[in-house]
Formats: C-alpha cells, sequence, structure tokens
C-alpha cells in the first residue's frame, strides 16, 4: 500500500512516516499543499493522509480540487479540528474517513488498512468473530450458537467493537459513537457496558476475555 | 416596545380630539355669545321703534289707544317678536301679542332689564323689559335658532369627535410606520445578524438624519464584533492545531514505549502516566474551546425533533446501571413527555455530568432523584444527591471555571469543567441552570431547563 502523508509538522510527520514504512507501507511526506499536489501529479497512492492546516492553505480546497480532477484515491483527513461540522464538511468534500489529533498510531494504521480495503469489500450485515455473531439485519445475538439477549446499549457496543477488531477504542471515541456525546461521561459507564458484555460473553476453558483493557486508554477486542 | 409605540399614537390621538374639542366648544360659545347679543340689539332696537309709534299717537294717551297702537306695530312684527305692555302702575296687562297665546312674559324686576327664560310653551325666550311713556313693555324673542346651533353642536360632538378620534388614531398610526419604518427595517436587519452571518449589515435608509446615524454606529459596532468573532474562531483554531499536534506526538511516542516488548517494566508506569496525562490534557483542551466557543455562541447546536420521556428513560437506563455498580440507587421520579428540540449530544452530556457529580459525592446507599417535568414552553429536569451539598456561598461559583468541588486526585474529577461546560451549553439552549441545597436533608439540588422548542424561537 502506497501512502502519501500531508502533514507540515516535522516531528509528527517524521514518526508517522517511520511508523508506516516500519509496517512496510512505503510512504511519501510532504509538507505543503504544493508538494502534495506535485506528488498526487507523479504518482498513483493508494491512500492519501491529508492534514488540514497546511502553511500555504487548507487541505479542504485541495480535496474539493482533487475530488473535481476525479481522483479516486481514497482520503483519510487528519485534524485537530474536533468539531462535527468540520468533519461532515470534509466527508461531503469527498473525504473517505475522518481522524482527529492527537490520535493513536494503531488507529491510524487500522483506518487505513480499511480504506485500503475498502474497494473490494461491501458493507457486511454478518458481523462474526470467535464464535460472536451478529446480525446487524434481524438485530440478533448468538455465542457459539446460542442466542444472548442484549440491550440495545450492549448491542450498539459489541457492534462497535466486532467493526474494528484488534484495535484500541478509547472511552471517548466509544462514547463519541454510541452516547453521541463530545466528551468522556467523566463516569465509568464504558467500563460498566464492557463488564456487562464479558459478563454475557464468556468462555467457561478461557480466563481470558475478549475485551481487553489498556490500561488508560480504552479496551480492544481480541 | 409596542406598548411604547401604541401609547405614543393614543397620546396623539388624544391631543388631537382635544384640542378639536376645545375649538368647537368654544366656536360654540362665542357663536352662542354673538347671537344673544345681536337678540339684545334686536330687542332694543323693537323697543325704540315701538316708543316712536306710541310717541305719535295723539294725546291723551289712554289703554285703548295705547292697545291700537301696539297691535298695529306688532302686526307687522310679529314672526320676530312677542311683545306684551302693561299699565305702568296698576301694572294690568294692556296689550298682548297674538303669538304670545297662552304663555305670559313675566315681569321682570328694574329697568331695562334681559334675561333668558325657558316658557311652557314658547320655549327658550331672550326678553327684555322697557319702560316708555305710558306703558312697561315686555319685548321677546324666541331662541330657537340658539338652541338649533346648541343641538347642531352636540350632534357635532357626540358624532364628531369619535370620527375625529379615530381618524387621528388612524392617521397618527400610518405617521408612526412611516416613521418608524426604517427602525424596523433596522431592527429586523439586527435580529437577522447572528454568529453565522455576521457580515450581514443594517441597509442604511436614505437621505440623512438619526436614522442614518443610527444604522451607521450600529454596522461599526457590528464591524467590531465581527472582528472579535473571527478572532476567536481563528484563536480556537489556531490553538487546537498549534496544541493538538504536539500533544498527538506525545501520545504517539507513549504508544510506541508501551507497545515495545523490551521496555524495562520500571519504565512502563512512567510511560503509561505520560500517556494519560496526554489524553486527559487532551479532554482539558477541548473543553475550554468548546467554553470558549460556546461563550462565543459560535458552537454549533444541531437540534433534533425528540420526545423528551424517550430520551430520558435511555438515560435512566444508563445511569441506574452506573449507580449499581457502585452500590447506589436511582430514581426517576417523574418523566413528563413532550415533542422538544434541542442537541442530544450535549444534553445527554449535561445529564452525564450531573450524574456523576451527584454519584461522586453521594455517601453509601445513597439515592439520586431525576424529575424530569414540561409545561407548555419549558423542559426541566431536577438532580437531587444526598451528599453533603455545597456552603451556601459556594452555590454560583460551582458553575465557574476550575472549580474543583473535590480534590483532583480523586478518580474521575474532571478539570473542574463540567459544571461551566453545562452552563455554557444550557445557555446556547436559552435555558438556564442553578443549584441550591435541599432544605428537607443534606444534598445538593441541580435544576436546568431549556425552552421546548428552541428551533421556533431562533426563527423569531
Amino acid at each position: 500500500m502506497k501512502v502519501l502523508l500531508v502533514e507540515d509538522d516535522r516531528k509528527l510527520g517524521q514518526f508517522v512516516k517511520k511508523g508506516l514504512e516500519e509496517v512496510a507501507y512505503p510512504t511519501v511526506w510532504v509538507r505543503s499543499g504544493k508538494e502534495a499536489d506535485d506528488a498526487v501529479d507523479e504518482t498513483a497512492f493508494d491512500v492519501i493522509i491529508l492534514d488540514i492546516g497546511l502553511p500555504d492553505g487548507n487541505g479542504l480546497e485541495l480535496l474539493s480540487r482533487w475530488r473535481k480532477t476525479n481522483l479516486t484515491t481514497q482520503i483519510l483527513i487528519l485534524s485537530a479540528r474536533h468539531e462535527v461540522d468540520d468533519k461532515i464538511m470534509g466527508l461531503n468534500l469527498g473525504a473517505d474517513d475522518y481522524l482527529t489529533k492527537p490520535f493513536s498510531f494503531g488507529e491510524l494504521l487500522a483506518r487505513l488498512r480499511s480504506l485500503a480495503r475498502r474497494h473490494v469489500g461491501q458493507k457486511k450485515t454478518v458481523l462474526e468473530h470467535r464464535g460472536i455473531r451478529l446480525d446487524l439485519l434481524g438485530r440478533q445475538a448468538t455465542f457459539e450458537g446460542e442466542a444472548v439477549s442484549l440491550t440495545q446499549r450492549e448491542f450498539a457496543l459489541l457492534e462497535l467493537f466486532l467493526q474494528n477488531p484488534a484495535r484500541v477504542l478509547t472511552r471517548t471515541q466509544i462514547v463519541e459513537k454510541i452516547w453521541d456525546c463530545h466528551f468522556d461521561l467523566e463516569t465509568n459507564l464504558v467500563d460498566v457496558y464492557v463488564s456487562k458484555l464479558r459478563g454475557k460473553l464468556r468462555r467457561n476453558d478461557e480466563a481470558e476475555s475478549f475485551f481487553q483493557t489498556v490500561r488508560g486508554v480504552g479496551y480492544k477486542l481480541i | 416596545m409596542i406598548p411604547l409605540r401604541a401609547s405614543h399614537v393614543m397620546f396623539y390621538a388624544g391631543v388631537v380630539t382635544l384640542t378639536v374639542t376645545i375649538v368647537i366648544g368654544g366656536g360654540f360659545w362665542f357663536i352662542r355669545r354673538e347671537m344673544l347679543t345681536g337678540n339684545d340689539f334686536l330687542l332694543d332696537a323693537e323697543s325704540k321703534e315701538i316708543a316712536a309709534r306710541i310717541a305719535q299717537v295723539a294725546p291723551p294717551l289712554d289703554g285703548p289707544k295705547l292697545e291700537a297702537a301696539l297691535r298695529e306695530h306688532a302686526h307687522n312684527d310679529d314672526e320676530l317678536f312677542y311683545i306684551q305692555a302693561q299699565e305702568p302702575l296698576e301694572q294690568r296687562v294692556i296689550y298682548r301679542s297674538p303669538n304670545l297665546g297662552l304663555d305670559q312674559l313675566p315681569e321682570l324686576a328694574g329697568e331695562s332689564l334681559k334675561r333668558t327664560l325657558d316658557l311652557p310653551r314658547l320655549g327658550l325666550v331672550r326678553q327684555g323689559e322697557y319702560r316708555i311713556p305710558g306703558a312697561r313693555v315686555q319685548i321677546a324673542m324666541s331662541l330657537r335658532n340658539v338652541e338649533t346651533v346648541e343641538h347642531y353642536f352636540w350632534r357635532m360632538l357626540l358624532f364628531g369627535v369619535p370620527v375625529i378620534a379615530g381618524l387621528s388614531v388612524a392617521f397618527g398610526d400610518a405617521l408612526r410606520r412611516s416613521t418608524l419604518r426604517p427602525m424596523k427595517l433596522m431592527q429586523n436587519a439586527a435580529s437577522r445578524i447572528s454568529a453565522s452571518n455576521l457580515s450581514e449589515r443594517i441597509p442604511v435608509p436614505a437621505g440623512g438624519g438619526e436614522m442614518v446615524a443610527l444604522a451607521t454606529l450600529l454596522n461599526e459596532m457590528f464591524d467590531r464584533l465581527e472582528s472579535s468573532f473571527s478572532q476567536v474562531k481563528r484563536f480556537t483554531a489556531d490553538t487546537s492545531h498549534e496544541l493538538m499536534t504536539p500533544l498527538s506526538i506525545i501520545q504517539l511516542h507513549a504508544e510506541r514505549l508501551l507497545n515495545d516488548p523490551e521496555l524495562p517494566s520500571r519504565y512502563r508506569h512512567s510511560a503509561e502516566e505520560q500517556l494519560q496525562e496526554a489524553m486527559h490534557l487532551t479532554e482539558t483542551l477541548e473543553r475550554l474551546m468548546v467554553l470558549t466557543k460556546a461563550d462565543s455562541t459560535i458552537l454549533p447546536l444541531r437540534l433534533k425533533p425528540c420526545s423528551t420521556r424517550e430520551f430520558i428513560a435511555q438515560f435512566a437506563e444508563d445511569s441506574q446501571l452506573l449507580a449499581q455498580s457502585r452500590g447506589l440507587n436511582v430514581i426517576l421520579a417523574r418523566n413528563e413527555d413532550r415533542p422538544a428540540a434541542f442537541d442530544q449530544g450535549w444534553i445527554r452530556q449535561i445529564l452525564f455530568n450531573l450524574l456523576s457529580n451527584a454519584l461522586r459525592f453521594s455517601p453509601p446507599n445513597g439515592r439520586i432523584t431525576f424529575d424530569s417535568t414540561v409545561d407548555e414552553r419549558t423542559w426541566t429536569v431536577e438532580v437531587t444527591d444526598e451528599g453533603q451539598g455545597v456552603p451556601p456561598n459556594r452555590l454560583e461559583d460551582i458553575f465557574e471555571r476550575f472549580v474543583q468541588l473535590a480534590p483532583r486526585s480523586e478518580p474521575g474529577s474532571g478539570a473542574g469543567l463540567g459544571l461551566a461546560i453545562c452552563k455554557s451549553i444550557v445557555q446556547l439552549h436559552k435555558g438556564r441552570i442553578a443549584a441550591r441545597n435541599r432544605l428537607d436533608r443534606s444534598g445538593l439540588l441541580v435544576t436546568f431547563s431549556i425552552p421546548l422548542n428552541l428551533a421556533r424561537r431562533q426563527g423569531d
């Protein structure tokens, strides 16, 4: 997977480029809109990581210009802006995903992989993971063939985990997705729900749960 | 605003009506006086004519001769005058003009007196008393013409004044409208201008004068507002960019350390601490930026219609789970239903903030009560706990920034921005939030209320 990284910050750019190359994604890193334009003209990339705040203009302008010239490369916006409106605007202009700073590298990697997969895969209606089966249309959950009764919130949370296997989900991300709130709820609500899920999805022969705690950060489905 | 303008028109109409009434009344009084003076003049002239006629009678002047002379004279003037004559000494009536009919003119004391009388049959008359050689003559004139004028005057007053009053109200209102139209246009434009279209300006009316000055002044004020708004916007965007990028780097490095299996375990804790503090700092920054934006009303609200009952029921489910996990109880006292429009994410955030405070300060087995009520226009939610409450002098403070109710080291405590955000969000919804201590026992009671239909109110 060939990645174009458009990020003006030297340290952040360096870190991301190095990290991506460590997992064998050849990465071209540019630090301005002008260079980004040139790079896009020269090379065909699989994914573009685009920072919104650039020294010579707004990343969103680049995005809309590229989309107008029918550039179909997958684009992930990387931005410090947390406003819902900014996200909607970015996605409306043709971005495929949106990640806000600060972010975890694991998250960035997972999103890039899912973007690269996107053109072949289609949206699943049944999610499966090690014996857990979630029927999104029928709103039914089974575990090792047996039906599991879940509340609305539990179902939504399990769906979120199954859509992001092996990826760390921060409490804030979970709160944003499930409760539509902007910050951590200053409560251990997420932990309470995860422990509920743990209770309902327990393997007798395994001491370890599906939901691994990442200390101080969140959870990961394993 | 409206009663004041209406009172201006009423004042104007009142002045016009009063003036018209005074002019009509004064005019009538003047005409009446002139008519009476004219009548008196005619009476005097008639008395002189009678005296002249009697002077022509050949002496000796006796009763029959006098009567004949008077009858002859009165015959010519019977359309205008009522005449009666008495003997000067015996006061016996010598002559009464036929037009008097059964009415009798009373004798007036003194000489050349004039008086207005109301006779049973002839009605209102003006009578004069004259002494001429050989007789005392009473001459009277009908005042029917004066009465007609008077009648006309009352009619005018009765029908004319209300018409004048109505007309002056209508005219005054039209005048007010035409005067206030530029004002109204300015008002409309000014109320249309909000954070989202701050570049719009009030149309400056043509010509000169106060309105132009006012419009220009307001536009200058909007210029200043716009520039400070864009400063706030730029500041928050810059801040987030300048701070979030370094924070990303700290977070990424800490994560990298934690993912390294060769990291000595004595450093693992430091890396975890670093990661947690970076995330905590990110949250604090985000909260501060939300506060800044909310205070300058550039924080967008996503208003969506929603049933208050369903929204609270869903929240109650979450809060009961949370309370159970801590050995506390959450009770939903009332959950009234009404369609409302609000930003669900932000209102849920407020509810969770209030819940988290209540949970933190509740004694073991404590009870937290939510009470959600609606009336015609407002949705009110009350959260009550059984904690220690807040010292009365700090009840206002707790909604300020960085005011901590508990030491920061306690788990789950935020940066002291939770209630400040609650207040800002409630205010963005044009609502109110307040805290007071319970009276029945120790505990805090926080109430917030927001209008049910904010969308419609914003459109006003």
